[in-house]
């Protein structure tokens, strides 16, 4: 029955006869005001609107700026382009959204694009720099000429003629073009694809949320996973041990990092389970079932194995952290945290036992300048290997200071892996300090607004796949953020909208258009539930007259 | 342009930030009574108290920076791009000489064979304090190092926003023909040794040359030797300070018995009869005169008196221990770096009430239980030259034009008493071939040597100088320590002779004004 038809027929039953009158939605009796506010709030619009603005004058920042002192990588034009067409699509999305009649939770859409636009630049500045892609010996040789450059850009821009005369005898000479002795290992180190990938995910990214929004709000979409969640999660499963056992080299599938994608199929998987089961798990004595312990070793475990046996240690720790936290909110026992607690710290325990890489990961938190002295040149080498990268990253938090260098300064580039690993390292060194806790509590702030999305939820599904979604965004984050600054060991997790990592924004991407769709139809239900509501009210209290 | 725009992006930054905080509170405060849902508030506050996490962590490594750029340096022999990039790109300013002319740069950028590179054109000669040279690594006691960060820092406000900012110049208070003249000298003799020329008026150092390889300490800043004779002025100056009479006829024979068992002698075990006041004790520099003078003004004035001068002349008394710690304001400069590394060893000596007559007598000939650094003396003999007021001396040439304030450390009549000693010491003293390398300039040296016998080794010499312009105003200073050169009167007073002629053959006019 339509909510047209309904009101018509109360309106038949008590109401007084007479002409009918065709009511817009927002004229409606009793509809709540909460319900009927679909646009962004204005803070939102303004943050939008500033973000926007700062990445194209970042962006601007760094062409202007950084480009002809430190030259250009092989491939800069493409980045930039993604960039452009990546600001193109997040900007789009928003009346893409409107468009579809989203009136859902704005602020899970908005600070992710947020996040992008705040963070992107600095990625930009990492992947068109000469020396941060290249390999090997051409890396070394464009560093010097990038140096070079450098130098002698600064010396034509700041001296006067009498100064140069002093410097040069003859002519000036040419700028070197570190880009040349980069293309030959660029172009050939066999990784196309993953660039290729990487600047797809990039465009695509608000796409995926567009997806995850229309194929989450399709009237049943949700509850068929629920319902067939052996379906996805065996077939999850299946690729995921097949790739993690015959086409894995270092971690990577032909350059590619395809695991995140499985994490949202899991987590789906888990809150189905919850949502079935809560009422047992919330019960010690019924959880200890024979068969409820395989099913959730099942569901809870098995997924986490394959993470290990490609010892992407972070990845498991972001899965079972997700995953606990959701048992921890689907059956609101707090003995769940407790037993979750004890057996995470032996499972830490063990690790740093048994394991020499996490060994030295914890090491290297806490002191990554040991005493040389103590230690065999072999011991000392292997360490400086070791530690090569932390003392990189700490350079850019030092370089950064409290303000940072500004857009593309401040030398993240010489540090490995800045634009994934150590992020948060490169934000500090262009946006120092505050630029970093301002990241921070941007993200804060999505995690909070997911929250609030889960806490509204009534449905047992709905509310712990939104849980484990945030947990998925969040767990990375801030081991990726605080393991920047050595607050806890570096476990090389990708961190959504802010670090490098296409498989991650395109998962975490589909997640928000998700997370969306579950905002979206609950603020639907609640008008539809508050329109009903009405319909019982005197008709002196509805609000409407009729003359 | 570009500052302001890199300003603004900041400003935008941080202002999304503290929306976000702000919304975040304001979630709390709405959700912290009225939500029912307590577990989103618990985990909202565990976000918010991992963002203070965050903070501290962040802060706890901005404030271990010295200790972290510490221990990168140490870490750097395995390699270090960022390192190795900046400091092949960075353009630092120009160190500029006295004069604070670009011609007369002490290290500046030159090209060569296609490649653009730091250039010291003192070579050697500055390699001890000023940079360049071989192994300037290794030395981390030059200006080039200890000024690094002034060197390093944007000069004006628009290389603030640049990738790779261009340094700002330091006007260094170093002259570079005296620089050069210096070394020269010293090279020439071929021994190790020092020279410091001061100007009298404001302290300012105007040329520091020193032999000795990378691996060893600055030693014209570090490196002890007893002064010899040269501190007979200090006993002089105390003398005239203490209002002893100067018409007095002081004894000098060959030889003085000082205890039963120890005598002291003259040069050449000389005797010259009697020497008329301090002024004759000096221009011969008669070794039992000074002794007579020490004993004389021993019961006159007391211990105490020689404690109390000495001290206020920059040497440090001590009973029993010597000190080893350097006095921190002996320079006057803004960097801290330099503060820390090139504070001088203190010069010192064991003096007090107890000290018996044979060390007694040592001392007041400048040997014995007495260590001294060339730049210890120089700043002595800069407040004979300014009339008695100490000046710190500095290399940094603003700071030198900057009306410097010193302290007064002996009478006005005492230092120009003094002086005149000086003047006879060179006219028809022990100092004269300093006085010949002078002639036909117009000006006057003025000066003291010294020999410094050390056990088993050859003399270390001295020669402590004022130099005097045609007016007769006392205007440098030009310190020199010759180790194993022999006495004072040989290699050291030759090479402060022609210091001093060069620094006259056009006298610098600091920072270039009239």
């Amino acid at each position: 029955m339509s909510l047209r038809d309904r009101f018509r027929r109360e309106r038949d039953r008590e109401g007084p006869q007479g002409i009918a009158v065709s009511l817009r939605s927002h004229n409606r009796p009793g509809t709540p005001r909460a319900a009927r506010r679909r646009g962004i709030s204005p803070l939102l619009l303004l943050a939008i609107a500033l973000s926007a603005i700062f990445y194209l004058l970042a962006h601007y920042s760094i062409i202007e700026g950084v480009w002809p002192v430190h030259g250009i990588a092989p491939g800069a034009g493409s980045v930039l382009f993604r960039d452009a067409v990546a600001w193109i699509g997040w900007l789009l999305l928003l009346p893409a959204l409107r468009l579809l009649g989203y009136r859902g939770n704005w602020a899970v859409v908005v600070i992710p694009i947020v996040i992008f636009f705040l963070a992107r630049p600095a990625l930009f500045q990492l992947f068109s720099d000469p020396v941060y892609q290249a390999r090997g010996e051409a890396r070394f040789e464009a560093n010097a000429l990038k140096a070079e450059r450098s130098q002698l850009t600064t010396i034509l821009r700041t001296y006067d003629d009498e100064r140069l005369s002093s410097v040069f005898e003859d002519e000036v000479p040419v700028l070197p073009e570190p880009i040349e002795a980069v293309r030959e290992a660029t172009g050939s180190d066999g990784r196309p694809g993953s660039r290729l990938s990487s600047a797809l995910s990039v465009m695509l990214a608000p796409l995926a949320v567009l997806l995850g929004f229309v194929l989450a709000t399709r009237r049943g979409a949700l509850r068929w996973f629920r319902d067939h969640r052996e379906i996805p999660f065996a077939a999850a499963l299946g690729i995921f041990f097949v790739l993690t056992t015959f086409f894995v080299e270092l971690g990577r599938v032909r350059g590619t990092t395809p695991w995140e994608l499985f994490l949202p199929i899991f987590i789906g998987a888990w809150a189905a389970l919850l949502a079935d089961d809560a009422y047992n798990l919330a019960r010690p004595g019924a959880m200890l079932a024979p068969r409820r312990i395989l099913v959730l070793l099942l569901y809870g475990a098995i997924p986490i194995v394959p993470f290990l046996i490609i010892r992407e240690l972070g990845l498991s720790v972001v899965l079972a952290g997700s995953l606990a936290t959701m048992l921890l909110v689907g059956t609101r026992r707090e003995w769940w945290a407790g037993l979750m607690l004890g057996v995470w710290v032996v499972l830490v325990v063990a690790a740093f036992n048994l394991d020499t890489r996490s060994q030295t990961r914890l090491q290297l938190a806490i002191d990554p300048y040991r005493d040389l002295s103590t230690m065999t040149v072999p011991e000392a080498e292997s360490w400086a290997a070791a530690m090569h990268q932390f003392k990189l990253f700490d350079a850019n938090i030092l370089a950064g200071g409290i303000f940072g260098e500004g857009p593309g300064r401040g030398h993240a580039e010489t540090a490995p892996n800045a634009a994934d690993d150590g992020y948060i390292t490169t934000i500090a060194a262009q946006w120092g300090l505050l630029g970093t806790l301002s990241l921070v509590l941007l993200y804060s702030a999505l995690i909070v607004e997911l929250l609030s999305v889960a806490v509204r939820e009534r449905s047992a599904f709905e509310r712990s796949l939104v849980t484990g979604l945030a947990m998925l965004l969040a767990i990375p984050f801030w081991m990726s953020a605080l393991g920047g600054v050595r607050a806890v060991p570096l476990t090389g997790v990708a961190t959504a909208f802010a670090a490098s990592g296409g498989a991650k924004l395109l998962a975490s991407s589909f997640a928000i258009g998700i997370v969306a769709a579950i905002s979206h139809r609950r603020v639907e239900a609640d008008r539809l539930e508050a329109a009903g509501e009405s319909m019982h009210a005197r008709p002196e209290e509805q609000g409407v007259q009729i003359r | 342009m570009d500052v302001l725009l890199n300003w603004a992006l900041r400003g935008a930054y941080i202002t999304i930030g503290a929306g976000a905080g702000l919304w975040i509170l304001r979630w709390l405060q709405v959700n912290w009574r009225s939500s029912s849902e307590r577990w989103t508030v618990r985990i909202a506050a565990v976000t918010l108290l991992l963002a203070g996490v965050y903070t501290i962590a962040h802060v706890r490594l901005l404030v271990q920076r010295s200790a972290i750029e510490e221990g990168r340096e140490i870490y750097a022999v395995f390699g270090d791009p960022r390192r190795t990039e900046m400091r092949r790109a960075e353009v630092r300013g120009w160190m500029l000489d006295c004069t604070a002319r670009e011609d007369g740069a002490l290290a500046y950028y030159r090209e060569r064979d296609g490649v653009v590179e730091r250039t010291y054109p003192l070579g050697e000669a500055g390699a001890n304090l000023i940079g360049g040279g071989e192994g300037p690594e290794t030395r981390d006691y030059t200006i080039e190092i200890l000024f690094a960060d002034e060197l390093r820092r944007p000069g004006t406000f628009m290389e603030l926003g640049a990738l790779h900012p261009a340094g700002e110049d330091l006007a260094v208070t170093l002259c570079r023909n005296v620089t050069a003249e210096a070394y020269e000298q010293l090279a020439r003799v071929g021994r190790p040794g020092a020279v410091v020329v001061q100007d009298a008026s404001n302290g300012a150092v105007l040329a520091y040359a020193a032999t000795g390889g990378p691996e060893e300490p600055p030693l014209g800043i570090k490196r002890y030797s007893p002064p010899g004779s040269v501190f007979k002025l200090a006993l002089s100056a105390l003398w005239w300070e203490s209002g002893m009479p100067d018409d007095i006829s002081i004894p000098c024979p060959a030889e003085i018995e000082v205890t039963s068992r120890a005598t002291i002698s003259n040069f050449g075990n000389i005797g010259r009869g009697m020497v008329e006041g301090p002024a004759g004790m000096l221009i011969p520099s008669c070794n039992t005169a000074a002794v007579w003078m020490a004993q004389r003004l021993r019961e006159e004035v007391g211990s105490e008196a020689f404690v109390e001068a000495y001290r206020r002349w920059g040497f440090e008394p001590y009973e029993e221990i010597p000190p080893r710690d350097s006095i921190g304001d002996f320079w006057r400069t803004r960097s801290d770096a330099w503060t820390r590394r090139m504070t001088p060893a203190p010069s010192r000596l064991r003096i007090s009430g107890r000290t018996g007559d044979a060390e007694w007598a040592q001392l007041s000939i400048g040997q014995g239980p007495l260590d001294v650094t060339v730049v210890g003396v120089s700043r002595f003999v800069q407040s004979i030259a300014n009339d008695g007021v100490m000046l710190p001396p500095t290399i940094e040439l603003d700071l030198a034009l900057d009306s410097p304030r010193g302290q007064r450390v002996m009478r006005a009549s005492t230092a120009e008493k003094l002086q005149e000693a000086m003047l006879q010491v060179v006219e028809r003293g022990t100092g004269r071939g300093a006085g010949a390398i002078m002639q036909g300039t117009g000006w006057q040296i003025g000066g003291k040597t010294g020999t410094a016998q050390l056990a088993g080794r050859a003399d270390n010499g001295w020669f402590a100088s004022i130099v005097f312009d045609p007016e007769g105003e006392p205007r440098y200073t030009v310190v020199t320590l010759v180790v194993g050169g022999g006495g004072g009167s040989g290699a050291a007073a030759t090479i402060a002779g022609r210091v001093a002629r060069e620094l006259v053959r056009e006298p610098p006019v600091l920072g270039g004004a009239e």
